[in-house]
Order: structure tokens, then C-alpha cells, then sequence
């Protein structure tokens, strides 16, 4: 399911748009602002982080990337946080705030907070990559200081992940096929078909090593031309770190409910 | 089990994200110097992309209801070797959290020491010491040791991670034990699957990993220790912060006479407030009329859901105008 | 005669002791195409092995273009010297199509300017410039088998090895494949068990059979000999078999 969305992803990022074209290192770079931002919300705060979402979605909107496989990824994400997060009502039972009358435990703030957290900043990783293919983010990684030998791992990781993808689908689906009955395998049958999926792996990684060998291959993948860094990029980079910080330190949240609800007074 | 940004605070992230930054770059370098170098890095890449594979088979725990999986740290570091492992589960968390939604890059530090330093750091060389000739015990044996070992630490590792960054309220002991209670047969469920890999990788076939050789290239000393103090001093964060007045107590404990006033005491009492870790729990929204205490939450979650439905109405137009866009070369084309 | 391969006496004994090959004599002049056949584990693959300079002979010598390949010359015998082996995804480990056609030039440290232009018209010339910026694993079996071969004559290599070339194609790719081999000029050694293929392209034929030459002559006569192709448990190609006259006869 989630794989099936990464992959959806991963063809979106080949398509092209405005937001395509930006350079990887300005995209990434606003990224992690916006991931700092957000971490660095007081912990009961919820209202001031919705205006956050603005980024993600815009980004999506401009990068003409689906609601769809996004969202699916976040929701079928691994509910460790939201898990961890879920126990603090529990714990945090005093109540530190009131909507219309109505006190909200610390807890219940936390637990609303983490998710939505959660949402925002996996959303954005998602949408990042679906605006840019991840051998350029690799090569950004690298411009930005990040050693090459990560670099040539990431590279190599991304180009054969879902063919290995594939082989390890193909074991499961005729497992199951054998054993109709049984969702999951036993330990000896999944020791068997990692063994296979290991024993490819092993014998891919001989033939690859050939295939570098004879044309060359001295420990790096060399780019063709790195990518230029221009004035729209610059004004991305700009215009999105500001617009976080804005974000972060203005209570956008309160001055629009006070222009919203002085308005209907 | 990964930790994620929505968990994080940015001191803890960031310390913790240049702490493994130095290793990953010292193993780095140290790897690429090794005369096999090239001979690892397919190997490399394509072990990283098995680790996604092998992640999604899941199998039936023996005696419990649910599922595991091989993580594969433990493996990665016994079939590459420390540095090696290190780069490959770096670029492994990396992907997860950019086409995955698992993890995150504030929280790649994180979850680089949990997952990835305990086994290059102590997994393996636990492993091999007990696998060296002469040694009673059995390989199946030294994975199972290995992998409880650092599924124990990286559950310890994520618990004062959680409590230092103050987002999820929960109580610190209770969590911790519950976190290493539930690693103990994730542990198992590793050491085993690692151990089966590990027999079938050596046995033969004509494989030739470079790095199951024994004495393979170590970490780099100094960015260890580094990383291993940030780690201690997380630790002693967390101790000194249960103390409300950590500094004067500890002082007071070791035999100190402290004044109670003067130029010395003010000057611990700022050296206190500065170092005071843990994030302040103080809403941003204005405090207005509410009851005693409380605060007013009502205008800024207003705001907030105003802002929020706005983004959903301008997504919704969007969506519109592309479809229109889309349906309006049909009815143009001429007849 | 212009050689562009030559081995003489060539033997290898893998690490058990075991005999892959012994006294194999093979020789390739200029623009002349030459087919390896022979049963499975007749060590095919072990002799493209030597010839790429990923096993060491345990004994007989090999001769590229002129050069004597030892440690010291395997450099620049692979730059002479094009390869493609039977599955295009191993060697396609790039992330464009462009970057992995121009990565021998590129790896070797030469002008990145050059390297891409190169890289273009070669693309351009076998009909799949538009792939250029495609992501490798997203290509389909014979678009691969293109880039890989546009990767391997970007060095304009005076020697072309190619194991299984059309291998897991469809018929349509691989006649485009069959039309752009046709046209190529350095001399060509194929490893195939494609015979059809052979009879098509290569004008001789060398047979292996249990690490040995056991035959080595013109290409119809070989393969045609029915008795001898199932010694060696090979088939006469279809093509010989109802004595349709072969074009190059």
C-alpha cells in the first residue's frame, strides 16, 4: 500500500512545473527550516501551526502534486509518534487552556499538537520529493557538505530499491499462492525467501561491480552538470525561510481570529 | 522503531543530528580510503536497497499474535563492516523518511544513533568476539546477544530522546521500562532473522564480502566520543532536570557550602536559568480573561482553522481550474 | 590481418582447482563479427570475464588492439574495449540516461562538455535522444539495451564484447537491436545462445564445449552442420535447417 504510493511519488518527480525546476539545494534548504519551525513550537501549541500548512499544500498545489498518494503515506505512516503522543491525555491530565468555555487538558493539546506535527512535516518531506527526484536531492545533499561516499550510497540505494522492491513482491505473492491460508509466513518460510531475496542481492551486487569495473568506475558517479543556482531560486529560498519564520514567531492564528471574529461581531 | 520530527525538539534533534554528522563523516572518509573501497560500494548500495526488501517481509512471531520484520542493522554491520554499515543506514533513513513518512530529517540524528551507531559501535564488535575461533558459543547465539544488546540501547536511546524534547507528556520510568520490555523479543526476532542471513551469506557460494574478514576498519575515535557525550550528556540532562535545583543540590550533595545570597549565588542561579534544558511549557496565545489559570484558546484557533479552511477552499479552485483547464481542448477542437 | 582480439593458449583454473578453460586460441580481425556458442557451462562467460580483465589467466596470453593486457594495460584496453553483459540493469547505475552513456568519458576525468554532446548524438543517432533525462529504471527492456549500448561506444572502442545482447527482448527490440548491430564497425564478438541471431550477424562462429574450442570456422558451415551442433548440445537455426539460402552465401 504505502509502497505502492512511494512509487507514485517517485514518477511524480520526473514530471516538470515551476516547482520541478527550483534548484534541489533551495528546496531542501526550506525544507529544514520548516521542519526547525515546527519542532520548535512550546509543546501545547496547536492553533499557531495551522497556518503552517499553507507551505506543504502550496507546494503541492504549485508542483501539481495529488492530495492523494500524500495523505495515503501519512496516514498509513508508522504510528509510533501518534502512538506516543496518544498516551498523554493519560498523563497530562490539568487542564492550561479553554475553547468557548470548555477546559482542555495539557495532554489532550500535546497529543493534538504531535499530530499534527506529524502531518506537517511528513507532508512536506513527501511533497519535496514528489518536486524532485531524489538523485538530485542526493547530489544537493552533497553541494550542501554532505560526503560523496553518502552521496554514491544514496544514489545506488534509489536506483536499484525498486527493483528489489519488485523481487522481494514477486517472493511474498508466490508464498501466497502456496499458502492461500496464512496472511503472514512462518519464520521458516520468511528465513527462506530472505535467504533468495539476500542470495539475488549478493549475486546483482558481483554483476554490478563487473559492469563499474569495466567502464572505469574509480569510487565516484560524476554528474554530467551541476545544477545552477538562480534568481528564482534565490527568491525561493528567501521568500520560504522568511515566510517560516514569519510563521513561527507572528501569532498569525490570533490575528486572524481577531480580524475574523471582531469582523462578525 | 524511528523516531519522528513531530516528537523532536530542536536542541535535542540538532544535537544529536551534528553528533552522528561528524561520525557519518569520519566513516565516511575512513571508508573511502580503504583499498577495497570500490569493491564495497555496489555491494553497499545494493544491501541498502535488500534492507527495504527484507523490511516488508513480515512473518508470524512464534507464541505471540503479531508480526516482525528484519531491521537490519546488526546484518549491515557484520556484511560491511562499521563504516560501511554507518553510510548505509544513513542513506536507508534518508529515503524512508523522504518516500516513506517514517522519520524525518531533524530526526535522522536521532535515529542514525538508535539504530545505526549501537550496532557498528558495540553490535558488531560484541559479535565478533564471540564468534572468534575457539569461542564456545554459536553464531545464532552471537547475533541473538548482539541484536538485544542494541535493540536495548536504541530503545533507551529513543525514550531520552522523547523525554528530553518534552513534546509527548509521559512519565519517564514507566516509559522506559515499557520501551526496553518491548525490545526485549523485538531483539530476539532481529538476532534470529540476522543470525539465518548471516549463516547463508557466509556459507559459500562464492560471495566474497570484504568485510567478514575479521579486524576490518574501526570507527573514527573522536567523533565517537563525541557522539557517545552527547548521548551521556543527555543523560545527565535528564537526571539534573528532575532535580529543580539541580545544580545548588548536586553542589549541596558532593559537600559544598553554598552561600544563600550574595554575588556567588546569583551568578549560580543565572548559570541554573540558562542551562535550564527543558523547553519552556508556556502557551504562545495571549493570556486574556479565562478561568483562573487558563488560557483563552478560542480567537488564535479560530485564526488558525480561518487559515486552514482558506487553504482547503484555494486547493479545492485549483483543482477546479486544472480540471476545467483539461476539459476545455476537448470542446475547442474543431468539428 | 588487423587483430583487434587475439588469445592464444588461454587457460583458467578457478580457486579449487577446477578447469574453466584450456587452450582456447581465438581471433577477430577488424570489422568482423564473430559468435561464441556453446552449451551452458562450457565457460563462455568466463572467457568475457578474462577478456574484461576481472580474472587473472592462469595461463596463455590476450592480445586487444595491439596491447598485451597484464595489470598495467587493463586501463586502457577497457577504454578500447566495449562491454555489455546480459542484464542492461546492472550496467545502467546512473541516474539519466545521459549521465550513465556518458559515464566511461566522465569517470576517466575528461570534459564534461564534450562528454554530454557525445553522449547526445550518440542517443540522437540510435533514435532515443527524447530518453535523455529518463530515469534508467524506468525504461523499457529495449530502450535499455539502447542506452546500454550507446554507453559502450562512447569511447569509440575498437573491440566490442556483448554476453546475451538480446537477451529478454521482445521481437520488435530485438530486430532494432539486430539493424543497429549490423551497422556497427569495430570488430564484434557476440556470446549468445541467440543462433538465429549468429547467422544473421557474425560471418564466423567459434564453438565452446567444456572450457575448449571445439570448433572455429565460417558461420553457416557450423552452424548448419547439424551433427556437430548437437554434439554440443546446440540446434541448427531454423533458418539453415530448411536449407532457405543464407543471404551471405
Amino acid at each position: 500500500m504505502s509502497e505502492l504510493a512511494a512509487r507514485a511519488l517517485d514518477r511524480l518527480g520526473y514530471s516538470g512545473g515551476p516547482v520541478h525546476r527550483l534548484d534541489a539545494r533551495a528546496k531542501l534548504l526550506v525544507c529544514i527550516t520548516f521542519v526547525l519551525c515546527v519542532a520548535s513550537f512550546p509543546r501545547h501549541e496547536v492553533a499557531e501551526m495551522l497556518p503552517l500548512a499553507l507551505f506543504p499544500s502550496g507546494l503541492a498545489a504549485l508542483g501539481r502534486v495529488p492530495a492523494r498518494p500524500v495523505l495515503r503515506l501519512v496516514l498509513a505512516a508508522s504510528p509510533f509518534a501518534l502512538l506516543l503522543g496518544a498516551a498523554s491525555p493519560f498523563f497530562e491530565t490539568a487542564p492550561v487552556g479553554e475553547v468557548f468555555g470548555i477546559p482542555v487538558s495539557g495532554g489532550v493539546l500535546s497529543l493534538i499538537s504531535i499530530v499534527l506535527r506529524f502531518a506537517l512535516c511528513t507532508s512536506t518531506l513527501l511533497v519535496l520529493v514528489a518536486t524532485t527526484p531524489l538523485p538530485r536531492l542526493a547530489r544537493a545533499l552533497r553541494r550542501l557538505g554532505a560526503p560523496g561516499v553518502v552521496s554514491v550510497q544514496l544514489l545506488l540505494l534509489y536506483r536499484y530499491l525498486f527493483l528489489l522492491l519488485d523481487e522481494g513482491e514477486r517472493l511474498s505473492a508466490a508464498r501466497l499462492l502456496r499458502e492461500p491460508r496464512r496472511r503472514l509466513p512462518r519464520f521458516s518460510t520468511a528465513r527462506g525467501m530472505l535467504a533468495m531475496l539476500l542470495g539475488r542481492t549478493l549475486e546483482r551486487a558481483q554483476r554490478l561491480y563487473r559492469c563499474l569495473e569495466v567502464r572505469g568506475f574509480e569510487g565516484d558517479l560524476p554528474p554530467l552538470e551541476p545544477e545552477r543556482f538562480r534568481l528564482p531560486d534565490a527568491l525561493f529560498l528567501v521568500a520560504g525561510v522568511a515566510l517560516c519564520l514569519i510563521a513561527r514567531l507572528a501569532p498569525l492564528s490570533r490575528w486572524a481570529g481577531a480580524l475574523l471574529l471582531a469582523r462578525s461581531a | 522503531m524511528h523516531m519522528a520530527d513531530a516528537l523532536l525538539s530542536p536542541p535535542v534533534g540538532i544535537a544529536f543530528d551534528a553528533a552522528m554528522g561528524f561520525v557519518v563523516a569520519g566513516a565516511a572518509r575512513r571508508l573511502a580510503r580503504e583499498p577495497s573501497y570500490r569493491e564495497q560500494v555496489p555491494l553497499m548500495g545494493v544491501l541498502g536497497a535488500f534492507v527495504f526488501a527484507a523490511q516488508m517481509v513480515n512473518f508470524a512471531v512464534p507464541g505471540t499474535g503479531s508480526s516482525g520484520h528484519l531491521v537490519g542493522g546488526l546484518l549491515l554491520a557484520v556484511l560491511l563492516g562499521p563504516n560501511a554499515s554507518l553510510v548505509v543506514i544513513t542513506s536507508v533513513l534518508l529515503v524512508q523518511a523522504f518516500f516513506f513518512a517514517d522519520g524525518g530529517l531533524l530526526a535522522l540524528g536521532c535515529n542514525l544513533f538508535n539504530m545505526g551507531f549501537w550496532p557498528a559501535l558495540v553490535g558488531l564488535p560484541l559479535y565478533r568476539r564471540l564468534t572468534r575461533s575457539g569461542s564456545r558459543a554459536s553464531p545464532t547465539l552471537a547475533c541473538l546477544g548482539a541484536a538485544l544488546l542494541c535493540a536495548e540501547l536504541g530503545a533507551l536511546g529513543v525514550t531520552l530522546e522523547t523525554e528530553l524534547s518534552g513534546r509527548a507528556a509521559l512519565p519517564f520510568v514507566r516509559f522506559a521500562i515499557l520501551m526496553l520490555g518491548i525490545h526485549l523479543p523485538i531483539g530476539l526476532v532481529e538476532g534470529f532473522a540476522t543470525a539465518a542471513m548471516v549463516r547463508f551469506a557466509k556459507g559459500g557460494r562464492g560471495f566474497h564480502l570484504p568485510s567478514l574478514e575479521p579486524g576490518r576498519g574501526p570507527l573514527p575515535r573522536l567523533p565517537v566520543v563525541f557522539a557517545l557525550a552527547v548521548f551521556l550528556g543527555c543523560v545527565g540532562a535528564w537526571f539534573a532536570s528532575t532535580r529543580p535545583d539541580g545544580l545548588e543540590w548536586s553542589l549541596a550533595r558532593a559537600g559544598a557550602v553554598l552561600p544563600t545570597h550574595g554575588r556567588l549565588h546569583e551568578l549560580l542561579r543565572l548559570v541554573q536559568d540558562k542551562s535550564a534544558f527543558l523547553p519552556d511549557y508556556a502557551l504562545a496565545s495571549s493570556r486574556s480573561r479565562g478561568g483562573p489559570g487558563l488560557v483563552r484558546l478560542d480567537t488564535s484557533l479560530a485564526g488558525g482553522l480561518g487559515v486552514l479552511a482558506v487553504v482547503a477552499l484555494a486547493r479545492a479552485v485549483g483543482l477546479g481550474l486544472s480540471r476545467l483547464g483539461r476539459a476545455r481542448p476537448e470542446k475547442d477542437r474543431p468539428v | 590481418m588487423n587483430l583487434v582480439l587475439e588469445t592464444e593458449d588461454l587457460a583458467y583454473r578457478y580457486p579449487d582447482g577446477t578447469e574453466a578453460l584450456r587452450g582456447v586460441s581465438v581471433h577477430l580481425a577488424a570489422g568482423e563479427r564473430l559468435g561464441l556458442v556453446g552449451p551452458n557451462g562450457a565457460g563462455k562467460t568466463t572467457f568475457v570475464s578474462l577478456l574484461a580483465g576481472l580474472l587473472e589467466a592462469s595461463g596463455g596470453k590476450i592480445t586487444v588492439a595491439g596491447l598485451r593486457l597484464s595489470s598495467g594495460t587493463l586501463a586502457e584496453i577497457r577504454t578500447r574495449t566495449g562491454f555489455l553483459f546480459d542484464d542492461p540493469d546492472d550496467q545502467l547505475f546512473m541516474p539519466t540516461v545521459v549521465e550513465d552513456v556518458a559515464f566511461a568519458p566522465l569517470a576517466a576525468g575528461q570534459d564534461r562538455a564534450r562528454a554530454a554532446a557525445d553522449a547526445s548524438a550518440l542517443l540522437a543517432e540510435f533514435g532515443i535522444a527524447e530518453l535523455a533525462e529518463r530515469f534508467p529504471g524506468h525504461l523499457s527492456s529495449g530502450e535499455k539495451r539502447l542506452v546500454t549500448l550507446a554507453g559502450a561506444l562512447i569511447t569509440s572502442p575498437r573491440l566490442l564484447v556483448f554476453d546475451e545482447p538480446t537477451s529478454g527482448l521482445d521481437p520488435f527490440a530485438r530486430r532494432q537491436l539486430i539493424e543497429h548491430l549490423r551497422r556497427l564497425e569495430p570488430g564484434l564478438l557476440v556470446v549468445t545462445h541467440d543462433l538465429e541471431m549468429v547467422v544473421e550477424l557474425c560471418s564466423r562462429v567459434v564453438v565452446l564445449d567444456r572450457g575448449r574450442v571445439a570448433a572455429d570456422g565460417p558461420a553457416a558451415a557450423i552452424l548448419g552442420d547439424e551433427r556437430l551442433m548437437e554434439t554440443h548440445r546446440l540446434e541448427t537455426p531454423h533458418i539453415l535447417k530448411h536449407r532457405h539460402p543464407h543471404p551471405r552465401e
